[in-house]
C-alpha cells in the first residue's frame, strides 16, 4: 500500500534514532510511522511492502509466520515520488514489561541477557533461571522466524538482530516479535538486488557508495563485517548463535572484543546442574559445535537457522521428556496456527551432520558456579547521613579494603585452579599457582607471628 | 595469542559519570528544585534501560563549603532514587575536587576487588557562581584531580550558568575543545537545567553504546559543532 505523506495523521513521538523518528498514529492505536532522515528510492520501500504477499504465492506458511512475529512494514509513505517513510505495526500487548515504576516497557532481550537476579533486584521481575526449557524456547521461537525469513523466496536479512530488535513473552507460550523490519534487505540466490543506481554483489561484500546504509547495533554486530559495510544473511546467523550465547546462558559472553583482536575465543558455557545430565547438553554434544561454528568470523561455515531449530528442538524435546511438558509443539502453534506446523521438515536447506569445524571459537559447556555478584537495591539516603560517610571514612575504608582484598584473594585462587585445570591455559595457571604460593606462604608466616606475639607471653617467652 | 577463556563472569566494562554539583548558598530555591525535579528524570532514563544501566556507573558529589558524596557510584537500575539536594553555604571548589580525587581512586579498588573493569571516568561539574576559596587552593586540588601521572584521572566536563565564570570552567575542564560550556548571560536557571540534563542524558546514553564498540568514547552533550573524545580502558 502506498499512501502520501499528507494521508498519514501522526500522533506524539515515540522515539528518535539516526535512521528518523518513529511516531504513534493518531487514528490507530496499533499502528506506527516511521520518518526516514533522508528519503529512501520508492522502489526499494515498495519491494520491502510488498515482500510478505510476493512470498505468499510459494510459502504462504513461512509468510504467515512473519507477519505474525515481525512488524513487517505495511504501507511505504511519499512525498513526491520519493518514500520518506513507513508504516508499521506496533508490538502487541504480551511482548510489552510492566515496570516496579509503574511505566510499560518494552520486553527486550536485554532484560535475559545478564544475571536474572539482578533485573529481579532492579525491576521487580521474575525471570527465568539461566538454561531454563523457557529461555531455549525463545531462541527456538527466534530461529523458527529467520527460516521463514531466509528459505523464503526472495529471502530476507533483517542485518540488526540486536537485543533490542527482538522482543520476547513468557505470558503464555515462548514467542519472540521482530521489530525494525524496515531495515532488512532482500536478496536472490544470495545475492543483494538494489534497484536503481547501486552494484550486485557477494554478502559481505564492500558496500557500493549510494547504498542505504544499514548499521548494526553495538554489541550485536557481526565483527567479520568490515566497517562501514552492510550486514546480511551470514550476519542473521552470526546474531542467532550471539543470542543463543547470551539468552540461554544468562551472562554477557563479551566475545566481540577478542574477535575484533583476531584473537580465538574459547567459551566456557556455564551448564546448570539441572541440565547436566541432558544428552543433548554433554561435551561434545551438536549443539556447541554449532554455537561456534554459528559465531566463527569463517562466515560459509555459519549453520542456517534451520539447523538451530533441528538442535533446539531435540534439546527442548529431551527437557520436556522429563517434565512431560511440549514447549517446542506450544511455540510451533502460537507461531503456525492450531494447524501446527510438525516438526522441521527434512527437506532441510542444508545437510543434516555436524557443521564445519572452526578455528577461531571453541565453546563448551562447564559445570555452573554461583554467580559470586550479590544484586541488592541501594535504598536513598537523605544528605544530612552521607555526612556520616565521611566522618568515619577512614575505619571505614580500611575495612572496605580487607573486605575487597579477602574476596581478591578468593577470587584470585579460583581463577587459578581453572586456568590449571584447563589445558588451555595450564602454563599461565601454573604460573599463578606459584605466585599465589608466594603470597600464601607471606599471609600464613605473618597471621603466624601475629599468634606467636599474642601467645607467648602466656607462655613466658 | 589466545586469551584467557571467556566464562560466566565475564562482563562488560563500565563508563563511570561523577556528577560534581554546586549547591552553594546561589543555588537555593529555584535552581535546587530544578535540580531536583530534574534528578528522577535522569535515573529513569539509565536506569529503567538495562542495555544501558549495565554499562553505566553514575555518582552524585555535591559541594559548597565541603564535598560529600550524596549517592556512591552505583548502577542506577538498583537505585530507587537520587537524593533530595539542598543548597547550603559557600562555594569550595577546591573540596569539590579533592573529594573526587580521594572518591574516584576508593571507588576504582573497590570496582577491581569485584572483578569490575573501567573505562576512564568523566566528571560532570556544574556550578552557578565563582570559586569563594583562594585561586592557589583551588587550582592545586584541580591539578591533582588531572594530573598526568594519576592513572585514574577523570575526563572533566565543566558547566556553568548564573554568575559562574567562563574563563574558570575552561580552565576545569583543562581548555579542552568541547568540555566546557556556558549558558547565555542572563539565562533563566529553571530554563538551563533542564535542557543541561537533557544534554547530560543523551550524552551518558550515546556514551553507553559505544562502550561495546571496544572503543568507548565519551560522547559531549548534544551541542552545535560537537565532537567525540576517545577514551581510553584502564586496564
Amino acid at each position: 500500500m502506498i499512501l502520501e505523506r499528507t494521508q498519514v495523521e501522526v500522533g506524539p513521538l515515540l522515539a528518535e534514532g539516526g535512521e528518523g523518528r518513529v511516531y504513534t498514529l493518531a487514528d490507530r492505536s496499533d499502528g506506527l510511522f516511521k520518518e526516514y532522515r533522508e528519503p529512501v528510492p520508492l522502489a526499494l520501500a515498495s519491494a520491502l511492502i510488498g515482500w510478505p504477499a510476493e512470498v505468499a504465492r510459494t510459502s504462504p506458511g513461512y509468510a504467515a509466520r512473519v507477519l505474525g512475529s515481525a512488524a513487517w512494514p505495511t504501507a511505504v509513505v511519499t512525498d513526491g515520488d520519493a518514500a520518506v517513510g513507513v508504516l508499521m505495526p506496533r508490538a502487541p500487548q504480551a511482548f510489552w514489561l510492566h515496570h516496579r515504576d509503574g511505566i510499560d516497557r518494552l520486553a527486550t532481550l536485554s532484560y535475559l541477557t545478564a544475571d536474572p537476579a539482578q533485573r529481579a533486584a532492579a525491576y521487580g521481575l521474575s525471570l527465568p533461571p539461566p538454561m531454563a526449557p523457557e529461555r531455549i524456547a525463545v531462541v527456538y521461537a527466534l530461529a523458527r522466524l529467520l527460516v521463514a525469513l531466509h528459505e523464503a523466496s526472495p529471502a530476507a536479512g533483517h542485518g540488526d538482530l540486536s537485543a533490542r530488535n527482538v522482543l520476547w513473552s513468557l505470558h503464555d507460550v515462548p514467542r519472540v516479535y521482530l521489530i525494525d523490519c524496515d531495515n532488512s534487505e532482500l536478496a536472490d540466490d544470495q545475492e543483494v538486488r538494489l534497484p536503481g543506481p547501486g552494484a550486485v554483489g557477494p554478502p559481505g561484500a564492500f558496500t557500493p557508495p549510494g547504498t542505504r546504509r544499514r548499521p548494526m547495533t553495538p554489541n550485536w554486530d557481526d565483527p567479520s563485517i568490515p566497517p562501514g559495510a552492510n550486514p546480511d544473511l551470514l550476519s542473521d546467523r552470526y546474531s542467532l548463535a550471539l543470542i543463543f550465547l547470551r539468552v540461554a546462558g544468562a551472562a554477557h559472553y563479551p566475545v566481540q572484543r577478542r574477535q575484533r583482536r583476531r584473537e580465538a575465543v574459547a567459551v566456557d558455557f556455564d551448564l546448570p546442574d539441572v541440565a547436566r545430565h541432558l544428552h543433548s547438553l554433554r561435551r561434545g554434544a551438536p549443539i556447541w559445535a554449532i554455537c561456534a561454528a554459528g559465531l566463527s568470523l569463517q562466515r560459509s561455515a555459519r549453520p542456517a537457522a534451520a539447523t538451530w531449530v533441528a538442535t533446539l528442538e531435540a534439546v527442548l524435546d529431551e527437557m520436556g521428556a522429563d517434565a512431560g511438558t511440549d514447549l517446542a509443539g506450544a511455540v510451533r502453534r502460537a507461531q503456525d496456527g492450531p494447524v501446527g506446523v510438525a516438526k522441521y521438515p527434512t527437506a532441510a536447506a542444508e545437510p543434516a551432520g555436524p557443521p564445519p569445524a572452526v578455528r577461531d571459537v571453541t565453546v563448551r559447556p562447564v559445570a555452573a558456579t554461583a554467580r559470586t555478584q550479590a544484586w541488592r537495591v541501594a535504598l536513598s539516603r537523605p544528605a544530612e547521613a552521607a555526612e556520616e560517610l565521611d566522618l568515619r571514612s577512614t575505619s571505614a575504608q580500611i575495612r572496605r579494603q580487607l573486605r575487597y582484598s579477602a574476596v581478591w584473594w578468593w577470587i584470585a585462587h579460583r581463577r587459578m585452579v581453572g586456568m590449571v585445570v584447563s589445558r588451555r591455559s595450564y602454563l599461565k595457571g601454573l604460573r599463578r599457582l606459584v605466585f599465589l604460593a608466594f603470597v600464601d606462604v607471606a599471609l600464613a608466616s605473618a597471621a603466624l607471628f601475629v599468634v606467636a606475639m599474642i601467645v607467648s607471653p602466656f607462655l613466658g617467652i | 595469542m589466545a586469551s584467557e577463556n571467556l566464562g560466566v563472569e565475564e562482563t562488560y566494562a563500565v563508563f563511570p559519570f561523577y556528577l560534581c554539583l554546586d549547591v552553594s548558598a546561589s543555588m537555593a530555591g529555584e535552581p535546587i528544585e530544578s535540580v531536583n525535579r530534574q534528578m528522577p528524570q535522569l535515573r529513569s532514563a539509565i536506569g529503567e534501560d538495562p542495555a544501558i544501566a549495565e554499562v553505566i556507573r553514575l555518582a552524585v558529589v555535591t559541594f559548597s563549603d565541603v564535598a560529600r558524596t550524596v549517592l556512591p557510584l552505583s548502577d542506577l537500575s538498583l537505585v530507587e532514587a537520587v537524593p533530595e539536594l539542598a543548597s547550603e553555604g559557600r562555594t569550595s571548589y577546591g573540596a569539590a575536587f579533592d573529594h573526587l580525587r580521594r572518591t574516584i581512586e576508593g571507588d576504582y579498588h573497590s570496582s577491581r576487588g569485584r572483578g569490575e573493569r573501567w573505562y576512564r571516568p568523566a566528571v560532570v561539574f556544574i556550578s552557578d557562581g565563582q570559586p569563594t576559596d583562594a585561586a592557589e587552593t583551588w587550582r592545586a586540588a584541580h591539578q591533582r584531580l588531572v594530573a598526568p601521572e594519576w592513572r585514574r584521572r577523570p575526563n572533566v566536563l565543566s558547566f556553568g550558568f548564573g554568575a559562574a565564570d567562563a574563563e574558570v570552567l575552561a580552565e576545569i575542564a583543562e581548555r579542552k575543545p568541547n568540555r566546557a560550556f556556558i549558558a547565555a548571560a542572563g539565562a533563566e536557571p529553571s530554563a538551563v537545567i533542564p535542557e543541561l540534563v537533557a544534554g547530560l542524558i543523551s550524552s551518558i546514553v550515546s556514551s553507553s553504546a559505544s562502550v561495546y564498540n571496544g572503543a568507548a568514547q565519551l560522547v559531549p552533550p548534544d551541542v552545535a559543532s560537537m565532537t567525540a573524545i576517545p577514551v581510553d580502558q584502564l586496564d
